[in-house]
């Protein structure tokens, strides 16, 4: 859960009666662990190999590299390559593709205006992708300050397009819970649909669109640009991959369109993490009463602008919409 | 919460984006490109002292490969033959606590399509439920903090609620400070081997799940970690993340309530001058109740009100009737 979103529920929680007993907090210890160990298990089993297989392909590489032309260089010489290499990548350079640009001098300033616009969206969504970070001691205190105001700002920002379209959202579950009625009438069915239903909506809007763009964009699989967004959008920002790392794509070499992708992709943050707000919203506060109240209000006035009714504020944290299920 | 509100803080936020823009780009540049040209006189250098051995593409080959296995996470010299990898269970275990704490350094990424699909589905499950147990260990220091607070506002006093409340987030702020970072950076220094400024700066990224991966804990092969230490860790970054939740939500929050009050005071403010228009109006004996109501809803910023009050019929107090009760 985002920092935002966990922010968000500590105030509602701090409004309402302690939810979580030491009881609950230390069950929770130990799934959360539990998970962790299973996670671990996973991603060994998974990418142990392949990893071992690249690094042994790169030492056979230079193995036999050296055996071809052993008569006439050295292994120090070897050695001299991989430090200087190394040497680049403690400044951050590991993510340069090729390093003949910057023999030609053909150096794109991976900090340029636009560049830097996105990094500002990254830190103050605390995504933090990390291809792009402060290297000087200035930069780094002032990444500090910029995030230290910037979180928070961005906290409330998320906090009132929650509120403000958080009426809108209930009114979608309600349609779907409607539809869902006509199929079957069992409250456990229709609870469970409403989540699926609810959360593969969102899915495709958030992650499975706009992989279409990007991957058409930055000339990624399909695959790649779906995992970039789900990165992206949940805040880990891993940085393998990013918008923009390529500057040899077309639309990145004019300074114009640059600056325009550039706001779109922090556009496509905003935005997603703005309906991740309002989802999260409409799930805290809303219950079964206030649906039917909202219902009943909306015919009684024919008016059709559901924001207009003010929705009293009694938020249940933790309460599933429609059911007694306290999480 | 209406939408010139959400409107305003936009604006706000986008002025603070450029304002970011401006700032980075400034510090970070010059240093980058001059970088940059170290890296080519490194590079050329290279090429003077081996070219007679090697060509120019292959000097290239070896190190665009030693880039890319670099940027995938493998740390050459610091690896010895045996253990090749960064995937084993110890760092897969850290690497599960970066994807559910959404702090993700990206020093170790899946690589194969399986683990990043398997990725998607853990994360998809473990965010929530980490999302869960910080809430949890979120609120109990938030009962905390209302202790502390209570005990605050009994030692001072003051005219300005908001400045108080101010001071007191600051001061739970500096404590959390020392407790979550300045103590863990003094610790690192001496265990990661970093200055304190880099431990500072690590605690900071890291706890606000930023996490670039510049720097990351854990990672030197050659420094013998205890378990105590990896475990002490795993806490920190834990509770440390609930304290900044914490904090965040409570500067928010008295955002949110400072810009509640000044709303209220603006309310009363134009309740009066709507009873001394009225008064006025009715002296003049004329009366404009539509004009009226745009300057109420220019007041307001929510022209919603308007309609509302003619669609629904009902109208509010005119400022003729108040004019006539008087």
């Amino acid at each position: 859960m985002s920092l935002f979103r966990k922010a968000a529920r500590l105030s509602e929680l701090r409004k309402s009666s302690p939810n979580y007993s030491a009881m609950k907090v230390c069950i929770l210890t130990v799934t959360f662990f539990l998970y962790l160990l299973l996670g671990s298990v996973m991603f060994h089993h998974l990418e142990s190999k392949h990893q071992e297989q690249d690094f042994r392909f790169v030492i056979d590489r230079l193995g036999s590299f050296y055996e071809k032309h052993r008569h006439c260089i050295d292994p120090a010489e070897i050695s001299q390559i991989v430090e200087v290499v190394l040497l680049a990548c403690k400044d951050g350079f590991h993510h340069l593709d090729n390093t003949t640009d910057i023999l030609n001098d053909n150096i794109t300033d991976r900090w340029d205006l636009p560049s830097s616009f996105f990094f500002s969206a990254t830190v103050v969504t605390t995504i933090g992708y990390g291809r792009l970070s402060p290297q000087t001691r200035q930069g780094r205190n002032a990444c500090i300050l910029y995030a230290l105001l910037g979180i928070p700002l961005t906290a409330i920002l998320l906090k009132e397009v929650g509120h403000m379209f958080k009426d809108k959202g209930i009114l979608i579950l309600t349609k779907i819970r409607q539809s869902l009625m006509k199929i079957h009438k069992s409250k456990t069915f229709i609870t469970i649909a409403t989540a699926v239903v609810g959360f593969l909506v969102l899915y495709c809007i958030l992650i499975c669109l706009p992989a279409l763009v990007f991957s058409y964009t930055e000339g990624w699989s399909y695959q790649d640009a779906h995992y970039f967004c789900f990165i992206t959008l949940t805040t880990i920002g891993f940085g393998d991959h990013v918008v923009g790392g390529n500057n040899d794509r077309v639309i990145y070499q004019n300074q114009w369109s640059k600056w325009a992708f550039k706001i779109l992709i922090t556009l496509y943050l905003l935005c997603g993490l703005s309906i991740l707000a309002i989802v999260f919203n409409a799930l805290s506060s809303g219950s079964e009463n206030k649906f039917a109240e909202l219902y009943k209000k909306r015919k009684q006035s024919g008016n059709e602008d559901v924001s207009v009714i003010e929705i009293k504020e009694d938020p249940k944290p933790g309460m599933v919409p429609g059911t007694d299920i306290n999480l | 919460m209406n939408g010139k509100t959400v409107g305003i803080i936009s604006f706000i936020f986008i002025i603070y984006l450029l304002l970011g823009a401006v700032l980075f780009h400034f510090i970070e540049s010059p240093n980058e490109l001059a970088k940059m040209e170290e890296a080519k006189e490194m590079r050329v250098e290279l090429m003077a002292n081996l070219t007679d051995m090697l060509t120019d593409d292959q000097i290239e080959t070896i190190v665009t490969n030693l880039l890319k296995i670099t940027a995938a996470g493998v740390n050459f010299l610091n690896m010895n033959e045996t253990s090749p990898t960064n995937w084993d269970i110890n760092s897969a275990f850290f690497f599960s606590g970066t994807v559910v704490t959404t702090i993700g350094f990206g020093n170790n990424a899946p690589s194969t399509q399986m683990g990043r699909n398997f990725c998607i589905i853990y994360a998809l499950i473990g965010i929530p439920l980490c999302g869960f147990l910080l809430t949890g260990i979120g609120e109990k220091l938030g009962i905390l903090a209302k202790k502390l607070e209570a005990m605050f506002y009994d030692r001072v006093t003051c005219g300005y609620p908001t400045l108080l409340r101010l001071t007191y987030i600051s001061i739970l702020l500096v404590i959390g400070a020392i407790f979550f970072i300045t103590i863990p950076s003094i610790i690192f220094m001496h265990v990661e081997g970093w200055k304190i400024s880099e431990s500072w700066y690590f605690c900071f990224i890291t706890l606000t799940t930023i996490g670039f991966g510049d720097y990351v804990i854990g990672q030197r092969s050659d420094k013998g970690y205890t378990e105590f230490y990896k475990w002490a860790c795993y806490v920190w970054i834990i509770v440390g993340m609930s304290f900044l939740a914490l904090i965040i939500s409570l500067l928010s929050d008295l955002m949110t309530d400072y810009a509640g009050k000044l709303r209220e005071e603006q309310k009363q403010r134009l309740k009066q001058l709507k009873n001394l228009t009225g008064k006025q109006l009715t002296r003049l004996g004329s009366s404009d109740k539509k004009g009226i109501k745009g300057v109420e809803a220019g007041y307001h910023g929510d022209e919603d009100r308007v309609e509302e009050e003619d669609r629904d019929g009902n109208v509010e107090e005119t400022p003729l009737d108040a004019g006539e009760k008087f």
